[in-house]
């Protein structure tokens, strides 16, 4: 129905979002109190949202539609982050919640939503479409597509599904949680959610790629040297230690954010910037990614797990002291991985991502290391080459190092930097990953979102670290660097074998 | 201050402002920001707090180089000119951000000197926007010079009413780009009317529309008022449109819009300062649409780097009805 609605004026108004129903399963869960709810509650103050809206909430705990408003209100007041909160606008946004309670694996839930939503249709002029969010445990998603088998139909309106990640926990299960998902939904009903492309500086590397032509000449092989990703957090597990020693940071940050980032900087441009354009590039770029053998998984990959040490005078428990997280865990809480990209535009230029809990800093840039000049006029200790920084958080912004003449006598060159800041340029609110994303779902955008055969390139890409660090023997290699540091020794040498070091972000 | 206007002795004072901020501080405490030159023809001599205040409300988006020319109604010849800065912290940062401010004082009869000194302080390479603050000014030959420094003119139409229109439409033709705030005010209306209809169900009643009326308060409808109706016109040929008055409910001139049809009414209308209502048969909902300061309407247009066909379009058919 785009053209159907002659009142619209894209170039003043935000996205334009249909009437709809948000169905919340998990809806008593960290993610909808922290993020879920406080966005949408965002987007109504910013009057984003249709006037025909309404949320339905899910879970166990019986609970009526009062006693849902009112927890809904305590979280939407606690986690509104940089926003007011409007007693008005809460009025409004209240009378379109409702609860429903039931287990997501009795069919009765189901029976009771579909009436629930017919009522919550006629109540609140959603037109009668929907918008399905799985905020559950991922082993419920296949349970949940098929209690909706019917409502999936859709009847008289639009039906979409969001899924959170992990989209399975490898390659195998990730094909089989399509398959579930497939048979009731289609794939462009799915929604698989990364936040990481809803971030605004992620989705600002496309605009600086391909709005500026000055550097797109340079993006290549000819000119880069090698990349470095960086996601650094200097928490540990934070009471996810049950969750996080079946994940691992490879699974939970690499094969997931980092590489939907690494595919924002090293993709091609698409022709137009539409969905299924934007994401066949991004595909492209993933399924490019040189499969490692079995033989080369220890020269490109190095895991790595915190130990106890003191951070400032505070002891800090080391990993397998967490609570929760079993004494002899086996899991990576630090990955670095080499990544080979096999086209021409990148061939023979190194990828390093890394990622990892308890290091020195919060931390997410992307790092990009040019060639240096072919011959040096100066000394080379002063002449280092250009490096430009896109980073992600905090402090969002792009940074170019390039050498200038130090002033006085003789030619000393030193390193300066033309810094780009985000906050300082645009000093202003930027909606959060989660507004930018639960929009686009309403919208029916689903260009920053990540599709199946993204999901699918991304696990061949790690899987076989997955394996050769799953079939590990000897010696107990774990812990391997102290919680406040950079991760492992390995992980320096993984990269000094190529000539290159990591940088101090 | 500097008796005369030249360029290079302003800008070198600048620079001196500039040198005297940063010491002190650390070298990356402060940041000279600059996206644009922003030129400001004002004659109100009161104006001076609130017009600094919208323009700092500006800086945080589109930081740039104030050039304030105060026009004054003094028997003699002024021409006069000083530079300041105007400094923030950012939100969510830890740097300052600075833009530069030129303020000259001159009276009518100098704006020709004016003209020519503005030529040489323009940032090189950036946008100039002149908000031509009092808009009775266009209608001034002494004036006229001005115009020839941007390619786009800020005005607020509602001191001087429709009448002004056709001078506006006259620039538009020759190659400005116009930017009327009295526009820039229907957009919470416009925004909210636009969301309501994206149902599916209240746009297969569009064609029923058979009459709309548009409800004000004050002695006549506004500016805004006229553009709304010309700009609904044109997505509703088949209806027709009256204004009719009102007590008023918000501050303001437009107070609600309601849609008559053979099937369905539906109504979007003021609740109070902050709030619009709108009303179907069925279903009454609310959106914050709090009254917009200056600064905030001044954003919305700068927000717009292109052609506005829209408004182009409203204009053109707004002075034609």
């Amino acid at each position: 129905m785009a053209d159907a609605n002659p009142f619209q004026d894209p170039q003043r108004f935000e996205r334009r979002v249909p009437p709809c129903a948000v169905v919340i399963f998990g809806a008593n869960g960290d993610l909808t109190k922290r993020k879920l709810v406080p966005s949408l509650y965002r987007l109504a103050i910013e009057r984003r949202l249709p006037q025909g809206f309404a949320i339905v909430g899910n879970s166990r705990t019986p609970m009526t539609d009062e006693a849902f408003r009112e927890k809904i209100e305590a979280s939407v007041r606690e986690h509104l982050e940089n926003s007011h909160f409007d007693e008005a606008v809460w009025d409004e946004f209240a009378r379109g919640l409702y609860y429903v309670a039931g287990d997501l694996a009795c069919p009765e839930l189901y029976t009771e939503l579909t009436s629930r939503l017919a009522t919550v249709a006629e109540e609140r002029q959603t037109g009668g479409n929907i918008l399905f969010y799985l905020s559950t445990q991922p082993s419920q998603y296949a349970t949940v597509a098929s209690g909706l088998a019917d409502l999936a139909k859709g009847n008289g309106g639009w039906r979409r599904l969001v899924v959170e990640k992990p989209f399975g926990h490898d390659q195998q299960s990730a094909r089989e949680l399509e398959v579930a998902l497939h048979e009731y939904f289609t794939e462009d009903q799915i929604y698989r959610i990364d936040h990481y492309l809803g971030k605004e500086t992620v989705q600002n590397i496309l605009a600086f790629r391909f709005g500026n032509p000055i550097f797109e000449p340079l993006w290549n092989r000819q000119y880069i040297d090698h990349v470095q990703i960086t996601a650094a957090e200097s928490i540990g597990v934070e009471g996810r230690g049950a969750y996080y020693q079946e994940a691992g940071a490879l699974r939970d940050m690499i094969q997931n954010h980092l590489l939907q980032v690494l595919s924002t900087v090293a993709m091609e441009p698409s022709a137009v910037f539409e969905p299924n354009a934007v994401r066949d590039e991004r595909a492209k770029l993933l399924r490019s990614i040189r499969p490692l053998k079995p033989a080369d998984v220890a020269a490109h990959a190095v895991a790595g797990q915190y130990g106890p040490a003191a951070i400032g005078g505070k002891a800090v428990a080391g990993f397998r002291g967490e609570p929760g997280v079993n004494p002899e865990a086996m899991t990576d809480t630090y990955a670095a991985v080499t990544f080979l990209i096999d086209n021409w535009r990148w061939a023979g230029v190194p990828f390093y991502v890394r990622s990892g809990k308890r290091m020195p800093k919060r931390v997410t840039d992307i790092a990009i290391r040019f060639r240096p000049v072919p011959h040096s006029l100066f000394d080379n200790e002063s002449a280092r080459p250009n490096l430009l920084i896109l980073r992600i958080q905090p402090e969002e912004g792009i940074s170019l190092r390039f050498s200038s003449k130090q002033p006085g006598p003789g030619m000393k060159l030193r390193p300066v930097s033309m810094d780009f800041n985000y906050g300082t340029s645009f000093g202003m609110r930027t909606p959060t990953a989660y507004e930018t994303l639960l929009v686009d779902a309403m919208a029916g955008d689903p260009t920053l979102y990540t599709r199946q055969d993204m999901v699918e390139a991304s696990w061949a890409a790690v899987q076989p670290i997955v394996d050769a660090w799953g079939n590990r023997t000897g010696p107990d290699p774990f812990p391997n660097y102290a919680a406040g540091t950079w991760g492992p020794a390995a992980s320096d040498e993984m990269l000094a074998a190529r000539g290159h070091v990591w940088r101090v972000p | 201050m500097i008796t005369a206007v030249q360029p290079e002795k302003l800008l070198k004072e600048l620079e001196h402002v500039w040198a005297e901020l940063g010491k002190g501080h650390p070298a990356d405490a402060l940041l000279r920001a600059c996206s644009m030159t922003m030129l400001v023809t004002t004659t109100d001599p009161n104006d001076e707090v609130e017009l600094k205040n919208t323009l700092a409300g500006l800086m945080r988006a589109h930081p740039s180089r104030m050039i304030i020319v105060r026009i004054l109604d003094t028997p003699n010849a002024v021409l006069s000119a000083q530079v300041t800065a105007q400094c923030l912290l950012a939100f969510g940062g830890r740097q300052q951000l600075c833009c530069e401010m030129i303020e000259i004082r001159a009276t009518r009869d100098r704006l020709a000197d004016v003209y020519s000194a503005s030529l040489g302080l323009t940032v090189a390479d950036l946008p100039v926007m002149l908000w031509v603050k009092d808009i009775r000014l266009l209608q001034e030959s002494s004036f006229q010079p001005m115009l020839q420094l941007a390619r786009t003119l800020l005005v607020d139409s509602v001191p001087l009413g429709p009448s002004i229109l056709p001078a506006l439409n006259e620039r538009r033709r020759a190659g400005w780009r116009v930017k009327d705030l009295a526009w820039t005010r229907c957009t919470a209306w416009r925004e909210t009317l636009a969301q309501a209809f994206e149902s599916t169900w209240l746009q297969e009643q569009i064609p029923n529309i058979a009459s709309v009326e548009i409800a004000y308060a004050g002695a006549n409808p506004s500016v805004s008022g006229l553009y709304l109706r010309s700009w609904m016109a044109a997505r509703l040929p088949q209806a027709s449109f009256e204004f009719v008055p009102c007590p008023p409910r918000r501050n303001g001139n437009l107070q609600a819009i309601r849609f008559h049809s053979t099937t369905q009414e539906l109504e979007l209308r003021a609740v109070d300062d902050a709030t619009l209502e709108i009303v179907t048969s069925s279903l009454t909902t609310r959106v914050l649409a709090p009254a917009r300061v200056e600064a905030d309407l001044i954003e919305e247009e700068l927000s717009i780097l292109g052609d506005d066909p829209v408004y182009e379009a409203t204009l053109a058919a707004t002075i034609a009805q």
